[in-house]
């Protein structure tokens, strides 16, 4: 599967979105528009975030699923909303 | 393997290692009594020439206490999230290379080569010492320093998750803790007995 890019190679700033297209009748978009936040979480942080959803939003249960002690599951989600606030808080 | 026995607390649930950690504590009260060995401190081991069954574990009791007490508090000022039981984790678990150690004192062998190095500390006898028992005595000190080496690495991996530690802060904070919970766990022991 191929990895969204969301910072830039040569500078390393966040990329934004600029052209879109549609695959069945090939319509373009063109403009400026900045990647939503979860986007621009890396896919470890991203596929941490789509198993907490597929666990109810239950620590405890992914801890199981995962094979991880409960702290050190919510210890990954307490970094993940820190980078999420960080996120944040750039795009103000 | 390096998950088992350093960073334990990054893996195993709540319940497994409450279980696994007043298993090694009862288990290694039951050692030092065996081989007269006594925990007085939190980072203390040392050869008695007899011990009674429940020093041991009032011994570990008290240590236990005495670690989770400041390790909470330090714990709880860095991350207002952690547990109670996994502090009392970390501090029971950890404890578990110290229970190896008094192993070595199979038959006496450290107490026995220690009287005999004592016998001859003066510098007059100092070439008298028996090399083989001044042998065991560097041998056992070396492999208690690596037990505590392990032993504190644990505990720290253990406050590390509990807490999600991280910077130069916590360090410091555990190292305080630590030598608190050694002058009161010394203190308590004394006045117990």
């Amino acid at each position: 599967m191929k990895k969204l890019p969301v910072y830039c190679p040569s500078c390393e700033k966040s990329l934004i979105l600029s052209q879109l297209s549609c695959s069945s009748c090939e319509t373009v978009i063109s403009g400026n528009y900045s990647l939503p936040i979860l986007l621009q979480l890396s896919s470890e942080d991203q596929n941490f975030i789509f198993e907490f959803i597929l666990s109810s939003g239950s620590l405890k249960k992914m801890a199981i699923k995962i094979g991880k002690s409960y702290p050190t599951v919510r210890n990954k989600l307490d970094d993940i909303i820190e980078r999420i606030n960080l996120l944040k808080k750039n795009r103000l | 393997m390096k998950i088992l026995l350093f960073k334990p607390f990054e893996k195993y649930s709540e319940k497994t290692l409450l279980l696994v950690g007043i298993f090694f504590t009862l288990l290694g009260s039951f050692f030092a009594y065996v081989f007269n060995i006594r925990f007085d401190g939190v980072i203390d081991v040392h050869i008695v020439p007899t011990s009674l069954p429940y020093q041991a574990l009032l011994d570990n009791l008290v240590n236990i206490f005495c670690l989770v007490l400041f390790l909470y508090i330090s714990s709880k000022y860095i991350n207002k999230k952690t547990r109670l039981i996994d502090i009392v984790n970390a501090a029971l678990v950890a404890r578990a290379p110290f229970y190896l150690l008094p192993f070595f004192n199979i038959n006496g062998v450290i107490q026995k080569a220690t009287n005999n190095v004592i016998q001859f500390a003066n510098p007059e006898l100092i070439s008298q010492i028996s090399s083989s028992n001044l042998c065991i005595l560097i041998v056992f000190g070396i492999i208690a320093i690596l037990f505590l080496v392990w032993y504190i690495s644990l505990l720290f991996n253990g406050i590390k998750v509990a807490s999600n530690a991280k910077g130069k802060t916590p360090i410091i904070l555990f190292i305080i803790s630590l030598l608190l919970a050694e002058v009161l766990s010394k203190f308590l022991i004394f006045q117990l007995y």
